[in-house]
């Protein structure tokens, strides 16, 4: 018998079947406390935080689209994000404040276009993709999404002006994305939310946010 | 920064890219193993919630034959073991009724059900361990009936087995899960079904007869109830229905064995182990 897919498990899970988000807790829990821990560097505290995520994917399971292209995983692995940092933020006493990367998540409540990437990468690719980029600009991803630091604390931490971290931030996604594009992992495209393709290389002249992958 | 996304595509493509490339950033990390109990506190957690939400929207029917009225009198009694705790009706109330269905035959199955039946009843979750079969889709639900007269257990999505090879429910009791149903046989249906009220009991039924009387299970209706050490059969083992009844073996299932997990009625407050399904061998 072939194993279900996540997309089935998730729909399965939707449709109020526990097993169902068992077997996506036993295929997904080394990454999802993986990450939890890497952002808490604590294990209790990192399998509560798993433990709620899941509990959140069980609560909202259904509001999962995979026909729009959402990957189970990543949007998992956004939630367990979301809860390690906020329980982060907590430990620390650190004012709730959307991080610099944060704010480019948030918009990932409803999973959609990352879902053919996500399915295609590989933990050893996507690393040499991280490592690819500038030291400075990998700091900053890093104290963002695995601190939590917003633009401003990132650029106090670092002692660097504040648009230069903003710029770095986004560089450094953008030669990630380009990075992992060129790895052929990009496998399914881009589509909006409504399924349509995006051209890659569009860049926005009102907002100068010209910059692409391609830079 | 949403209302300009929605305006610009151009942004929006941006957005997209940078999106992906932040999702990407977990993908780069060592996985890393939680501790062995956190699955079950998830897997409680979950139930919980389950169980607070009441009704699923999925509601499954148990066949006429497996709520008869007066079923302590009219469906061949099984006995497999004595109630853990003396009265502890919270501890067994659970073990009432168990169907094991495979999956190319639920769809008949269910329509038949709802055909036949018109009660409304209430539904608890099921957790199938080990994990591996969890993983392969094997899932099930335990239908609780209004009249609380029987409970059936659905688990679908088993694999095949191979010829020779059966399914065996165990009911678990706190300390000691036994083998409490006849075997699900090849690829067709079969149940077996309880008065809740005492959970001792418990009948069978073949496909075949889930709209006529249950199949008689001979050797185990007629047995006297056993000791729950005299009904362990450990996986791969090759025994009969008959010899299975009088077999002394290991009180508990065979390591590895799926277990079974739920509350024995949607409110109750204490979680526990119904059953285990088993695979063991038939030598008929």
């Amino acid at each position: 018998m072939a194993e279900p897919g996540d997309d089935d498990l998730i729909q399965a899970v939707a449709h109020r079947d526990p097993t169902a988000l068992m077997a996506l807790y036993d295929r997904h829990r080394r990454a999802a406390f993986g990450l939890a821990y890497r952002v808490l560097d604590d294990a209790p505290t990192a399998e509560e935080v798993v433990q709620d995520a899941f509990l959140l994917v069980w609560r909202h399971a259904a509001s999962f689209d995979p026909a729009r292209g959402g990957s189970v995983r990543a949007w998992l692995l956004t939630i367990v994000h979301h809860r390690a940092i906020d329980t982060l933020r907590r430990r620390l006493g650190r004012r709730r404040e959307a991080s610099g990367l944060e704010a480019v998540e948030m918009a990932l409540a409803t999973p959609d276009a990352w879902g053919e990437v996500a399915r295609g990468l590989e933990r050893d690719e996507v690393r040499a993709a991280v490592a690819s980029l500038p030291a400075e600009q990998r700091r900053a991803i890093e104290l963002a999404y695995f601190e939590g630091l917003t633009h401003r604390e990132v650029a106090e931490r670092t002692g660097s002006p504040l648009g230069t971290v903003k710029g770095r931030l986004r560089l450094g996604l953008q030669k990630l994305h380009g990075a992992l594009v060129a790895a052929g992992m990009d496998r399914g495209g881009e589509r909006t939310e409504g399924g349509g393709a995006v051209a890659p290389a569009v860049g926005c002249r009102q907002g100068g946010g010209g910059a692409t992958h391609e830079r | 920064m949403t209302a300009h996304l929605t305006r610009c595509k151009a942004c929006h493509a941006e957005f997209v890219r940078l999106r992906a490339a932040v999702q990407a950033l977990p993908l780069a990390l060592e996985e890393r193993e939680p501790a062995t109990d956190l699955r079950d506190r998830v897997e409680a957690a979950v139930l919980d919630e389950f169980t607070k939400e009441g009704r699923p929207a999925a509601q499954e029917r148990p066949p006429a034959i497996l709520r008869p009225h007066g079923a302590r009198a009219t469906m061949p009694v099984l006995s497999v073991g004595s109630r853990t705790g003396g009265r502890s009706v919270t501890a067994w109330a659970a073990a009432a009724a168990l169907l094991l269905a495979f999956s190319l035959g639920m769809l008949g199955w269910n329509l038949r059900l709802h055909q036949a039946l018109g009660q409304q009843e209430e539904e608890v979750a099921i957790a199938l361990r080990p994990a591996r079969l969890a993983a392969r889709g094997v899932g099930g639900r335990l239908p609780y009936p209004a009249d609380r007269e029987v409970m059936v257990v659905t688990v679908r999505g088993l694999p095949p087995l191979s010829p020779g090879l059966i399914y065996e429910v165990w009911p678990a009791h706190p300390d000691a899960p036994v083998p409490a149903s006849p075997a699900a046989q090849g690829r067709t249906n079969s149940a077996v079904a309880a008065d809740p009220t005492d959970p001792e009991a418990l009948a069978s039924a073949g496909e075949a007869d889930l709209v006529g009387e249950p199949t008689r299970w001979a050797p185990r209706a007629s047995a006297p109830r056993p000791s729950p050490r005299r009904h362990g059969l450990a996986g791969g083992q090759r025994a009969s229905p008959a010899t299975r009844a009088a077999t002394p073996a290991s009180p508990a299932p065979p390591a590895g064995l799926p277990v079974i997990r739920t509350r024995c009625r949607p409110r109750c407050t204490r979680y526990h182990r119904l059953a285990a399904v088993a695979v063991g061998e038939d030598g008929r």
